[in-house]
C-alpha cells in the first residue's frame, strides 16, 4: 500500500498528463477514425487540419480575443474546410485506397506549404489563456499546469458528446447504418450522401478544434501537421479504426506510453511507442476494438 | 482590367526574376568581363550551402547575409577579387546537401563553399570536398569529427566543435553555478551525446564532482513535442541546477513546458546558448527569463569589432545579428584575407586551402578569432550570459563574463 502511494506520488504528474495528451489526441483521431469508418478513407490530410487550428489559436488569441474566439474560428473553417474535401474526393469515387492515398497527400503538402506561406517559418509559441496560465498544487505536493487540466476536462465532454450523438440519437444511429449498409439507408429514403458530408465535416471540426487546445502545449512550425498525423494514426492501429471506443481507448494508451512510461523507463522512451504499438498488433492484428485491418 | 493569361505570364516573369536574383547574389559580373584578358583575375565563385525553406530559412537566411554584409563592407570584393554567390538549398537534410555540393563544385566550378548547418550535414559533405580537393568553410555543423578524427586539409570551421562548447560549459557550471547536484538533458543524437561527454569532462576539471551529476536525461531527437516525463524525472532526481542543450522548436518546447511545470523557479535551468538564444527568445517569453548560458556569439558582447558588426547589421536587414550571421561574417573574412595573401589570384583549391590555413589571428566580433592550422577550427574565447528584461519590456541576453575561457582544444582526447 505505502508503494503504491509512493508510486502515486513520483508520478501523479506523469499520468495527469499522460491523460491530457491522450484528450489532444482524442480530438484527432476520432476525427480520423469516423472519416475512414464512414467513407473508408484514409485522410492523410487530416494533420494540416489540425495545424491549421492551432494556426488559428496563434492568430485570435490576443489581449482583446481569446481561445474562445479562436475555438469559433476552427468550427467554421473546419466545416468549410470538410465539405472542402468531400467535394476533392467526389471525382476519384470509387477508385480505390490508392488514388485517396495520393489526393490526400497532396492536401496535406500544399496545406504544410500554404501554412508556410500564410505564418512563416518562424517557430511560434501561444500562451495559455490568462485565467489558466497558472499552476495548481497535487495532493502529493507537485504542481501542473491549470490549463491541461482543462484540456482533460475539455476532451472528456467532447468525448462525451460524440458518444451521445452517435449511440442515443436518430441522426448516429443513421450514421451507424450508412456505415454498416449504405444502399438499405438510401432505400429507406434518407440521402447517404449529406450524411457523408455531415461527418467529413464533423471530423474536420474535430482536429481544427484538437489544433486550437493543443496551440498552448506546443511549439508551432510546419512540421505540425505530420508530426500528429503518425501520432493519430498509431492511436487508429492500437485502438482499431472505424471506431469511437477504439479511439479514445487508444489515445489514452498513447498518452500514458508518451508519458508515464517513458518516465518510467526514459531510456526507451523513443522506442516504447512503437513497442506497444506492434505488440498490439502481434496480439490483435485489427486493434483492440477494430473490426476490419487497416 | 489584366486578363488572366496576362497576370498569369506576368507571375511567371516574376519567379523567374526572383529565382535568378537569388540564384546570383552579389555583384561585379560585368565587371569580370571586362578583366577577361587575364584569367587569374576572373571573380571567386562561392557555393554557399544553406537550407533556404522549411523551418530553417531563417538559419539559411542569417548566414547569407552576414556573408554579404562583409562583401558589402568591402565595395563588393574579397581578397581584391570580384565574387559570386551561388545559393544551394540544402534542406538541411545530409542526402539533399551530398547532391548540391556535387552540383556546385561539378557544374559550377565553385573555389570555395560556406556554410552546412546540420551536424549530419557535415559529416555526409566531408569527403567530396576532401576528394574533389575545394575547401568548404562551415559556418555552423558543430559535429567534432570533422575537424577532429576525419579532418581534412579542406574543411574549415568558423563555429565550434561540440567538445569546445560542451567541455567550457561544463567548466563554467562547476567555477559558477554548483559542483554537484546537476542534472543534463539533451537530445539523443550524435550532437547531444558529444555535448554531454564534453560537459562532463569539464565540469570535473572545474572542481565539480562524477557523483554530482545527479541525472543524466537523453530526449528523443526532433521525435517529441512533450517534454514532462524528462521533466518530472530531473524534479525528482535531487537536482538543484539543471543544463540542457536544446535549440529551435525543441529549445521552445522544452523552456515552457520546464516553466510550465514548476521546476523554473526551484530548480534554475542553464545551458549551451542555443537553449536561449536571441532568435527564439520572442517564442519563449517569459519562461526563458534569467537562463544564464555559454556562447561563443552575442550581439550584446562589447568590443569595437562587434560594435561596428552590429550597426551595420542593423542597418542592412533590420535585426540583431545571430551567430550564424555572425560566424558566416567571419567566414567572409579569411576569404577575403586568404585571397589576399594569394596577391590577389585564384589557382586551384588546394592552393587556396593553404591560405585559408593561414590566416592565423585577428578580431572579429566574438573577439579575438585564432583559425587553429591543426584542426582548421575556431580556438579562441567563449563567454556567459544571462537572459535579462530590456528596458523596453522586451527579453535580451546579457552578457556577464566576456571571456570564460580560450577555448583553446578543439577535440576530445583519444
Amino acid at each position: 500500500m505505502d508503494g503504491l502511494v509512493e508510486f502515486l506520488d513520483v508520478n501523479s504528474v506523469s499520468m495527469l498528463n499522460g491523460l491530457a495528451r491522450g484528450m489532444l489526441l482524442f480530438l484527432i483521431a476520432s476525427g480520423l477514425s469516423l472519416i475512414f469508418g464512414m467513407m473508408d478513407v484514409l485522410n492523410l490530410s487530416h494533420g494540416v487540419l489540425f495545424a491549421v487550428g492551432a494556426y488559428l489559436a496563434y492568430t485570435f488569441v490576443g489581449p482583446e480575443a481569446g481561445l474562445l474566439l479562436a475555438l469559433g474560428a476552427a468550427v467554421v473553417v473546419g466545416v468549410l474546410l470538410g465539405g472542402g474535401l468531400r467535394l476533392a474526393l467526389m471525382p476519384i469515387k470509387g477508385q480505390g485506397h490508392s488514388s485517396e492515398l495520393l489526393v490526400t497527400l497532396g492536401i496535406l503538402y500544399i496545406g504544410a506549404d500554404l501554412i508556410s506561406t500564410i505564418w512563416g517559418n518562424d517557430f511560434l509559441r501561444v500562451p495559455p489563456p490568462e485565467f489558466l496560465a497558472g499552476s495548481i498544487t497535487l495532493p502529493g505536493g507537485n504542481s501542473y499546469p491549470s490549463y491541461r487540466l482543462a484540456v482533460i476536462g475539455i476532451g472528456a465532454i467532447v468525448a462525451l458528446i460524440l458518444w451521445i450523438v452517435f449511440e442515443k440519437t436518430r441522426l448516429g444511429a443513421l450514421v451507424r447504418a450508412t456505415v454498416a449498409d449504405e444502399s438499405m439507408v438510401g432505400a429507406a429514403g434518407i440521402n447517404t450522401s449529406h450524411i457523408r458530408t455531415g461527418v467529413l465535416a464533423v471530423g474536420a471540426v474535430l482536429a481544427t478544434v484538437g489544433g486550437v487546445l493543443a496551440a498552448p502545449v506546443l511549439s508551432l512550425s510546419p512540421f505540425l501537421a505530420d508530426e500528429f498525423l503518425l501520432l493519430a494514426f498509431v492511436v487508429l492501429v492500437i485502438g482499431g479504426a472505424g471506431s469511437l471506443l477504439g479511439a479514445l481507448i487508444g489515445s489514452l494508451v498513447v498518452g500514458q506510453v508518451q508519458s508515464t512510461l517513458s518516465a518510467l523507463l526514459p531510456e526507451l522512451s523513443g522506442f516504447l511507442l512503437f513497442g506497444v504499438m506492434a505488440l498490439v498488433l502481434i496480439v490483435r492484428p485489427h486493434g483492440l476494438f477494430g473490426k476490419a485491418a487497416l | 482590367m489584366v486578363s488572366l493569361p496576362r497576370q498569369v505570364a506576368l507571375a511567371r516573369t516574376f519567379v523567374a526574376f526572383a529565382t535568378a536574383s537569388t540564384l546570383l547574389v552579389g555583384c561585379g559580373g560585368s565587371a569580370a568581363q571586362s578583366e577577361g584578358d587575364s584569367p587569374e583575375a576572373r571573380p571567386i565563385q562561392i557555393g554557399m550551402l544553406i537550407p533556404t525553406g522549411g523551418v530553417y530559412a531563417e538559419v539559411g537566411e542569417d548566414i547569407q547575409n552576414g556573408f554579404e554584409l562583409f562583401g558589402m563592407l568591402q565595395d563588393d570584393q574579397l581578397g581584391g577579387l570580384d565574387y559570386e554567390v551561388i545559393v544551394e538549398d540544402t534542406e538541411a537534410n545530409p542526402d539533399t546537401a551530398v547532391r548540391k555540393a556535387e552540383k556546385l563544385i561539378g557544374e559550377s566550378d565553385i573555389d570555395v563553399a560556406v556554410g552546412i548547418v546540420a551536424s549530419s550535414e557535415g559529416v555526409a559533405v566531408r569527403d567530396i570536398f576532401d576528394r574533389r580537393q575545394v575547401p568548404v568553410i562551415v559556418t555552423n555543423s558543430n559535429v567534432n569529427s570533422i575537424t577532429c578524427e576525419d579532418k581534412t586539409p579542406y574543411l574549415f570551421r568558423t563555429s565550434a566543435s561540440f567538445y569546445q562548447q560542451g567541455y567550457w560549459s561544463g567548466r563554467w557550471m562547476a567555477e559558477n553555478i554548483a559542483t554537484d547536484g546537476v542534472a543534463l538533458a539533451a537530445s539523443d543524437y550524435v550532437g547531444g551525446r558529444d555535448m554531454l561527454a564534453a560537459f562532463k569532462e569539464g565540469f570535473v576539471d572545474g572542481g565539480g564532482t562524477v557523483e554530482g551529476i545527479v541525472a543524466e536525461i537523453y530526449t528523443p531527437f526532433q521525435r517529441t513535442n512533450d517534454y514532462q516525463p524528462f521533466i518530472s524525472n530531473i524534479s525528482t532526481s535531487g537536482a538543484t541546477h539543471t543544463w540542457a542543450f536544446y535549440g529551435g522548436g525543441e529549445a521552445i518546447n522544452f523552456v515552457n513546458q520546464y516553466a510550465a511545470f514548476g521546476l523554473k523557479d526551484t530548480i534554475p535551468l542553464t545551458g549551451w546558448g542555443a537553449i536561449a538564444d536571441d532568435s527564439i527568445l520572442e517564442a519563449l517569453g517569459e519562461a526563458a527569463l534569467g537562463i544564464q548560458q555559454t556562447s561563443y556569439y552575442s550581439p550584446t558582447q562589447e568590443n569595437e569589432v562587434n560594435a561596428a558588426f552590429v550597426e551595420a547589421y542593423q542597418a542592412e536587414f533590420g535585426e540583431l545579428p545571430s551567430y550564424y550571421a555572425e560566424s558566416a561574417y567571419i567566414a567572409a573574412q579569411i576569404i577575403d584575407m586568404a585571397v589576399e595573401q594569394m596577391g590577389g589570384t585564384l589557382s586551384d583549391g588546394e592552393a587556396l586551402a593553404e591560405a585559408l590555413n593561414g590566416v592565423g589571428t585577428f578580431d572579429a566580433p566574438r573577439g579575438e578569432f585564432t583559425l587553429d592550422p591543426e584542426t582548421q577550427n575556431y580556438v579562441g574565447p567563449l563567454h556567459s550570459r544571462e537572459v535579462v528584461r530590456n528596458p523596453d519590456g522586451g527579453l535580451v541576453n546579457q552578457v556577464i563574463d566576456d571571456n570564460i575561457g580560450e577555448a583553446d582544444q578543439v577535440c576530445p582526447e583519444g
